[in-house]
C-alpha cells in the first residue's frame, strides 16, 4: 500500500563499516546475561550454548551507533533504530542510550520483526511525526550467528551502520514509501512494478537501487540501476544510497529503494527525489 | 481522532502462587512478605510450556469483533517490553500474523519504550491509518511477554512480571475510546540499569515519580484537562505501594486507579493499561463519557501517558 507523500528531505547519509568490536561484561553482568539468553533458548528449544550464537566481538548497538554519531552534529527530534538482528544484550536499551547520548530530546522508535525491510517502515514512521529533524539508523550485527537458516540475500556478515539525518521539507517534492505484502516470489516482477507506480506516480524517470533480496530483479525500466552488495542484512539497499548518492543526485527524476523480504513475502520501496539527496 | 475500537485482555490459566516465585527465585521470606503485604502481588500468569505465538494468538483470539474486521486490518504492529524475545531468526510475530490470517497486514515490533511501548503503537498505528484515509481501515496492537527467565520473573525486588497479553484494535476515528493525547519522555541516563552499577536502580527510583507526574500532567493537559478531572488510571502494574505514593503526591484518590489485576496476575509488561481498560469496561468502573489515562513506565527509561474518552 502507498504511504502519500512524507515531508522528509534527506540531508545526509553515511555509512560504516566498524570493525569488529568486543562485548564487554563484568562477571556478574555476564553470567546474568548468558543465563537470560540460555532461559530464551530452552523455551524455544534450541539446543545450542548462547555463546555460540553470540561472539565475543560482537558490538551492542548502543556501541555501533555512539561510534557513528556526533552529538554536535547529529541533533535529532526524533530517533528510529531499525534493524533485523537481535541485539543479545538485555542489560541495555540502544534507543534509550541514544536518546541520552542526544540529549533526551528525540522521541525513540525501535523497528523490528520484519526482517530486512524494517527501515522502510521506520521511514515511513518517521515522515508522521511533525518534527524538524530525524536521525534514521538502519543496523545489523555481524556478531550474532543464526539459530536457523537465514536466506542469503538477508544474511549478516559483519557489523553495518548507515545514518540517515532527515529534515522536514517544506513545499518540497518529499518522499514516498510502498509496501506490498504477500508476495511469493515467482510474482515478484510483477508486484515490482505495480509498487513502482505508486511511489514515482507521475511517471518521471527514475534510478532504482535494489537491496539484495531483489539481486534476480531484471528487466526494471529504470534508467539506471544500482545493487546492494550482499551481506549487510537489512543495511545493504541503505550503504547503497550513501555510497551512491553523489552520482546520483540529479537536476529531475527519483531515485528508488527497494528490498524484498523473501521469508515474509514483504516489498518495500522508497522514493526520494533525485535533486533532494545530499551532494 | 483515533480510537480503541475493541481491547481485549488475555490473562493465561496457569498461575504461580508468590510462593512458588520465590522458591523457583530463591527470595528470602522477609521479601515475600513484601511483595505480598506491601506491593499486593499474590499470584502471576506464568506458563513455562507455552509459547509467545501461543500467549499472542490467544489475546487477538479474544477479541469477539475480529473475524469479522480481519480483511479491514492493514496493520499489526506487536508492543515488546523487551528486546530480544526470541532466537534470531526465529520470529514469533509473523507466525501469528499467518495464524490470525493477516498475511496482507504490514506487521511489525516497536521495542524502544519497554513497559510502554503499548502505548508507542497505539500512537503509531493512529498515525499510519490517520496517513492513510481510510476511514474503515484498522491495525491490530498485540502485547504480551512470555517471562522466560529468572531475570526476568523479579525485577530488582520491586515487582513480579507475569504472563498477562492484550490485543486493541485502533481505528482512525470512532465514537468510544477516543485517543485524545499522548505524553511520553525517555531519560537516557536510565538505559543501562540492568547493569550491576551501584545505585543505578535507585536513582531511577528517585527520577520514577517526577517522570511519570510529567507524563501524565502532560497528557491531561494537552487534552484540555486537570489530573482531578481524570475519572480512572489505568497503570502499568508495577506494584500496588508505589502507585498508593504517587496517588498521595499527586493528591489523586487511589481508588481511582485500577490495581485489582497486579494481585491475580502480576505486572505484564506493556499489556497492563489494556488489560486494566478490559477490567474497568466490565466491571463499568469505566462509563462512556469518562476521561481516563492509560500510563506505563518502562525500564529503559520511558515514561508515557495516553489520554482517552470512553
Amino acid at each position: 500500500m502507498p504511504s502519500g507523500t512524507l515531508p522528509l528531505r534527506l540531508t545526509a547519509c553515511r555509512h560504516l563499516l566498524p570493525p569488529p568490536g568486543r562485548w564487554t561484561a563484568s562477571d556478574d553482568d555476564r553470567a546474568t546475561v548468558t543465563r537470560h539468553y540460555e532461559e530464551m533458548l530452552a523455551l524455544y528449544g534450541v539446543p545450542v550454548p548462547f555463546a555460540n550464537l553470540a561472539a565475543e566481538t560482537r558490538t551492542p548497538y548502543g556501541d555501533l551507533a555512539a561510534a557513528a554519531l556526533d552529538p554536535e552534529r547529529d541533533a535529532a527530534d526524533l530517533l528510529m533504530v531499525a534493524c533485523s538482528t537481535p541485539d543479545y544484550d538485555a542489560r541495555r536499551s540502544p534507543t534509550s542510550e541514544l536518546a541520552g547520548l542526544l540529549g533526551d530530546r528525540p522521541l525513540p522508535y525501535l523497528v523490528c520483526d520484519e526482517g530486512t525491510v524494517a527501515a522502510f517502515t521506520a521511514l515511513r514512521l518517521a515522515g508522521l511525526h511533525d518534527v524538524d529533524r530525524t536521525l534514521l539508523l538502519v543496523m545489523e550485527q555481524g556478531g550474532i550467528t543464526p539459530a536457523a537458516p537465514v536466506p542469503e540475500a538477508a544474511a549478516v556478515e559483519r557489523d553495518s551502520v548507515v545514518v540517515l539525518a532527515l529534515a522536514r521539507s517544506q513545499g518540497t517534492a518529499g518522499m514516498r514509501t510502498c509496501r506490498l505484502t504477500g508476495i511469493a516470489p515467482e510474482r515478484l516482477g510483477d508486484a515490482f512494478a505495480v509498487a513502482v507506480k505508486e511511489v514515482v506516480p507521475g511517471g518521471e524517470p527514475y534510478t532504482v537501487v535494489l537491496g539484495a533480496g531483489l539481486s534476480g530483479l531484471e528487466h526494471i525500466g529504470a534508467a539506471g540501476v544500482v545493487r546492494a552488495r550482499p551481506g549487510l542484512g537489512g543495511t545493504g539497499v541503505w550503504a547503497a544510497l550513501a555510497e551512491h548518492a553523489p552520482a546520483l543526485r540529479g537536476p529531475a527524476g527519483q531515485v528508488v529503494l527497494a528490498e524484498y523480504e523473501a521469508r515474509h513475502g514483504f516489498l518495500a520501496l522508497a522514493a526520494l527525489p533525485a535533486g533532494e539527496l545530499p551532494a | 481522532m483515533i480510537a480503541l475500537h475493541a481491547v481485549a485482555a488475555y490473562l493465561p490459566p496457569g498461575r504461580r502462587s508468590l510462593e512458588e516465585i520465590a522458591e523457583r527465585m530463591d527470595l528470602p521470606p522477609a521479601t515475600v512478605r513484601m511483595f505480598r503485604r506491601f506491593f499486593g502481588f499474590d499470584q502471576i500468569c506464568y506458563e513455562p510450556d507455552g509459547t509467545l505465538v501461543e500467549l499472542l494468538t490467544a489475546a487477538a483470539t479474544a477479541l469477539e469483533t475480529l473475524p469479522e474486521v480481519r480483511h479491514r486490518v492493514r496493520y499489526l504492529l506487536y508492543a515488546r517490553g523487551v528486546a530480544d524475545i526470541a532466537p534470531y531468526p526465529i520470529n514469533p510475530l509473523q507466525q501469528v500474523r499467518e495464524l490470525l490470517g493477516l498475511g496482507h497486514a504490514h506487521s511489525f515490533a516497536l521495542a524502544a519504550h519497554g513497559c510502554a511501548s503499548g502505548l508507542q503503537a497505539v500512537d503509531a498505528a493512529g498515525r499510519l491509518l490517520a496517513s492513510d484515509g481510510d476511514p474503515l481501515a484498522l491495525a491490530l496492537v498485540l502485547t504480551g511477554e512470555k517471562i522466560f527467565s529468572h531475570r526476568m520473573q523479579v525485577i530488582s525486588d520491586i515487582t513480579l512480571m507475569g504472563e498477562g497479553a492484550a490485543a486493541v484494535l485502533v481505528g482512525p476515528d470512532g465514537e468510544r475510546d477516543r485517543v485524545l493525547s499522548y505524553a511520553t519522555q525517555t531519560l537516557g541516563r536510565f538505559a543501562s540499569f540492568w547493569k550491576s552499577a551501584p545505585g543505578s536502580f535507585s536513582a531511577y527510583t528517585d527520577a520514577y515519580p517526577q517522570a511519570l507526574t510529567e507524563v501524565m500532567t502532560s497528557a491531561a493537559e494537552q487534552g484540555g484537562l486537570c489530573l482531578d478531572e481524570v475519572a480512572l488510571i489505568l497503570p502499568h502494574g508495577v506494584n500496588v505501594m508505589s502507585w498508593g505514593r504517587l496517588c498521595t503526591q499527586l493528591g489523586y484518590p487511589v481508588e481511582r486507579v485500577v490495581l485489582d489485576n497486579i494481585r491475580v496476575s502480576g505486572h505484564s509488561s506493556s499489556a497492563d493499561p489494556f488489560i486494566n481498560h478490559a477490567t474497568a469496561t466490565g466491571d463499568g468502573r469505566l462509563r462512556p463519557g469518562d476521561p481516563y489515562l492509560m500510563v506505563s513506565a518502562g525500564l529503559s527509561g520511558t515514561f508515557s501517558a495516553m489520554l482517552l474518552r470512553r
